[in-house]
């Protein structure tokens, strides 16, 4: 079978061969509803690429275009008969693109260039990360919890930052921020295929001089490095991105160096949801409206985390929680992901779009997530798009209804 | 009010026209696989373009432009046919019907519903459930099929359809595009040029639907039985009772066994049936205790609400599940009565055991009482023998099948190639209408009247395959590349 496949662009057809191309995957897919081609789902997609191998087809825009459409969020797999791993298809492709330097896609490869400098994919300096922090914020040394801040609240998004340490200092926790020390945990860079990457400095003749190689490995294991040495035991996430990443993806790249994650992993969500049911919680104010939860699929689909954000926002007096039609691990993905926020923007903000209708569908005044990368892509589709409806996260609303504000 | 399309002049100024690689690509293959396969029986693979209209005027815009450019025109739907449907086979422009998925209208009053041709059956069935709306029938490709695409291959075995009969029986009216681009409302009799005609009558853009209220209960039960020809007998006592099934499948040990992973422990060897009714909680009832009745008198072991709710929550997926085990899928499915079908059945595990291949099927009930029989010959294609040792079974099913008046369930691409030699009465229907409106040749080329393989090949390719393969067997250097359940080696 492998004699088959191009010298040029070997990939595992045993990956490819696994899809039966009956396209139970392609009306529920995030790129399919926002192109309308079959070559952007998973199925087509797959089709497209064993086409390209077996014929040795010459890699072009097209199809690194096509490849880099999708947002990862495996509603494929979910959908899939026989449940063929897509996403892990899909990075190990890009994976495969970068390595021959056709990928990746557009304006991606910059947030690999930010990450090797400034240890971000936003381009902010790494000195500045730790500028969101209040001074009413208790941060401790010595805590063995410890709070995973991630890149876009700590320079798009100072609010979320803020908002979950006050939430864990009203239950008495002062938590270890890594600040300066903490680095990108590589979510863009590993869905996007960055995982290995050679960085190049323009010279003045216009002429590129390499000055690295961006290695998502050591750049992981700096992270764990660091708690580790911190004595942290336990990280809250107020990311999905991130605490997926750290959940599903970290121990692959610290395996290799013969480790297992020296702590445990928790989302927000997950956290205040232990609180209620140990009756350590109890809100301070109501909140009277008609609300929607939206599934991340970093957290949702991809770690299994469904039911916790729901009983934390049931559990607020007054609110009226509604369910989208599709919810749970039929969730539509806000389109954020994947790297299509930064690849295909205005699309990225279609797909919000169409999901903050869903909302509206069903009459929620207010669309709650427990995202910050889905937040973003709201809030832009609201700003674009006008939506009578508020976006909030859950640690937003907890620390209104808890006037830690 | 649609956008009245100009004639198109240069296809590549027309924005909703691509001729990229990629969308071409994967436009050009279905669930056969990659395009080029199967080119034996295709001279050009790959579409040249991919067109997605989302108006009746714009279909006519794209078909008069192929007319006066003698290009071929493919009609594409979900493109979930086996059987290359909707594969190019002389390049040309594929017509995407995805883009027309708009419901027009919903009448509660004559409870039907006016849409376009393109719509996915599960988006349609989402939609309808909300107003507390069901359709009658649907295909048990529908989260990927659409309405026109099971028009095309002449859908009539699925859920609702021993109930409610055919597509055909379910549409009142449809707007269709003719060959030579004249757009057309069209009723009765006329629609019967574009039922399992695979589009070469023409395009069809939008129609009306017969729909129902949601049923107050859906239910069933799951027994499994000693031989087929058990199963065989209680289809046809059940398909001609007042109180019809919504759903009945019977599959074989091997069939239950790669799908679900497992069988229940107290189950039958010879094979499963599962029924389901719909309707008022006391019509649902009635069926339920009449088929049970039924089942135990023929001496049928009840395996469980639990098996049968998993196997009724796959029906729509149930034939893809078979990939959790094997690589590779040929299948060869036959409209018949279900009498017919352990003659065939038994045959078909004749042979496998012959080759030394695996082999297994599942049936539905289809409308008038007749049965899609399905033979499956699961294999891993990069083991050659044993994968074409598989299709030899099938191609020999397909002689074998014609003496027990089965016919082809689909046609397509591949099984276009027995209709001259096996369905001559088909055949000679899909002529008449390809030369009264496709004078051309240009709608959906090679598929139902002409075939660019000869049988004589084709019969020589896997007889020959089927010789070699029984030498080995008695040479003992065939090998069964897959895992044989004890069910397989024990059953009845």
């Amino acid at each position: 079978m492998r004699r088959l496949f191009t010298k040029n662009f070997d990939f595992d057809p045993d990956k490819i061969v696994m899809c039966s191309n009956c396209s139970t995957c392609r009306w529920t897919c995030t790129s399919y509803e926002e192109w309308g081609s079959e070559a952007m789902f998973a199925g087509g997609r797959l089709r497209m690429l064993r086409a390209y191998v077996e014929k040795n087809l010459p890699i072009d825009e097209h199809f690194v275009e096509a490849i880099y459409s999708c947002s990862v969020c495996e509603q494929c797999v979910e959908r899939c008969p026989i449940k063929v791993p897509y996403g892990e298809i899909v990075e190990d492709l890009r994976k495969r693109l970068v390595e021959i330097g056709k990928g990746p896609y557009g304006k991606l490869g910059a947030m690999g260039d930010r990450v090797f400098h400034e240890h971000n994919p936003y381009g902010g300096e790494a000195k500045e990360r730790a500028n969101w922090i209040t001074p009413d914020l208790k941060i401790s040394d010595d805590s063995n919890i410890g709070y995973f801040v991630g890149c876009t609240a700590s320079y798009r998004r100072p609010e979320i930052g803020v908002a979950t340490v006050r939430m864990l200092n009203h239950f008495g926790i002062e938590p270890q921020i890594l600040g300066t020390d903490e680095y990108c945990c590589c979510s863009p860079l590993i869905r996007t295929g960055q995982i290995v990457m050679p960085i190049f400095k323009k010279q003045e003749d216009g002429s590129k001089k390499k000055v690295g190689t961006l290695d998502v490995k050591s750049i992981i294991n700096h992270n764990i490095e660091e708690f580790k040495s911190r004595g942290v035991d336990q990280i809250i996430y107020s990311c999905s991105g991130c605490f997926r990443t750290t959940t599903l993806d970290w121990p692959k790249f610290y395996r290799e160096k013969g480790g297992i994650l020296p702590f445990s992993t928790q989302h927000l969500s997950q956290f205040l949801a232990v609180k209620l049911k140990k009756g350590e919680m109890k809100w301070k104010n109501g909140y009277n409206e008609r609300v929607t939860y939206h599934d991340p699929c970093h957290l949702g689909r991809h770690v299994g985390v469904f039911e916790e954000p729901r009983e934390v926002i049931k559990s607020i007096p007054g609110i009226d929680l509604v369910e989208m039609d599709r919810n749970r691990y039929e969730s539509k993905c806000c389109g954020a992901g994947g790297g299509l926020k930064g690849g295909f923007g205005e699309n990225a903000t279609n797909i919000a779009s169409r999901r903050i209708e869903q909302a509206l569908e069903v009459g929620a005044t207010t669309l709650i997530s427990s995202c910050v990368f889905c937040k973003l892509n709201f809030l832009d589709a609201v700003k674009r798009d006008g939506h009578d409806i508020k976006i909030v996260n859950i640690e937003d609303l907890f620390s209104d209804l808890m006037e830690l504000g | 009010m649609t956008e009245i399309v100009q004639e198109i002049k240069d296809i590549s100024d027309v924005e909703w026209v691509s001729t990229r690689i990629t969308e071409r690509l994967a436009a050009s293959g279905d669930t056969t696989g990659i395009p080029y396969y199967h080119f034996r029986w295709k001279k050009k693979w790959l579409a040249d373009y991919v067109a997605w209209p989302r108006n009746a005027e714009q279909v006519a815009a794209i078909i008069k432009f192929a007319q006066k450019n003698q290009i071929a025109v493919v009609p594409r739907g979900g493109g979930t046919c086996y059987y290359g449907s909707a594969s190019p086979t002389r390049g040309g422009v594929i017509v995407d019907t995805k883009p027309l998925d708009k419901i027009i209208e919903i009448n509660k009053e004559k409870m039907w519903a006016h849409i376009q041709s393109g719509i996915v059956w599960e988006v349609l069935d989402r939609k309808l459930a909300k107003q507390g709306l069901a359709l009658k029938v649907t295909p048990q490709s529908a989260p990927a099929s659409t309405i026109a695409g099971w028009l095309a291959i002449g859908g009539k075995a699925g859920i609702g359809t021993p109930k409610y009969g055919t597509i055909l029986d379910n549409i009142l009216e449809m707007e269709v595009v003719r060959p030579d681009g004249t757009i057309e409302t069209i009723t009765g009799a006329d629609m019967e040029t574009f039922y399992g005609t695979s589009g070469i009558a023409g395009i069809v853009v939008s129609l009306k639907l017969s729909i129902r209220e949601m049923p107050e209960r859906t239910d069933g039960l799951m027994f499994s039985f000693d031989s087929i020809e058990h199963a065989c007998h209680l289809t046809e006592e059940l398909a001609s009772t007042s109180i019809k099934p919504v759903y009945l499948r019977v599959t074989d040990p091997e069939y239950e066994w790669r799908s679900q992973g497992g069988l229940p422990q107290n189950s039958r060897k010879g094979c499963f049936v599962l029924v389901t009714y719909d309707g008022t909680a006391d019509q649902v009832e009635k069926g339920i205790e009449y088929a049970r009745n039924l089942f135990k008198k023929a001496g049928g072991t009840d395996v469980g609400k639990e098996h049968y709710q998993k196997s009724w929550d796959d029906r729509f997926i149930i034939e893809m599940k078979l990939k959790l085990e094997v690589p590779t899928l040929s299948m060869q499915n036959f409209w018949m009565k279900p009498k017919n079908v352990s003659h065939l059945a038994r045959k078909m595990y004749e042979i496998a055991d012959k080759y030394k291949i695996n082999s297994c099927y599942y049936m539905v009930l289809g409308a008038g009482g007749m049965v899609r029989f399905c033979a499956f010959a699961p294999s891993d294609h990069r083991y050659w023998m044993h994968f074409m040792s598989g299709k030899a079974m099938l191609h020999k099913l397909v002689k074998m099948g014609f003496k027990y008046d089965a016919k082809l369930y689909t046609l397509g691409l591949q099984n276009t190639v027995y209709l001259k030699k096996y369905q001559k009465k088909e055949y000679n229907h899909f002529k008449t209408v390809r030369d009264q409106w496709d004078p051309n040749g240009l709608m959906n080329p090679d598929k139902l009247t002409g075939s660019n393989l000869s049988y004589s090949r084709l019969n020589l390719m896997f007889t020959m395959n089927g010789w070699i393969r029984r030498l080995m067997t008695l040479f003992r250097v065939a090998r069964n590349i897959l895992q044989v359940p004890r069910w397989v080696k024990e059953r009845t």
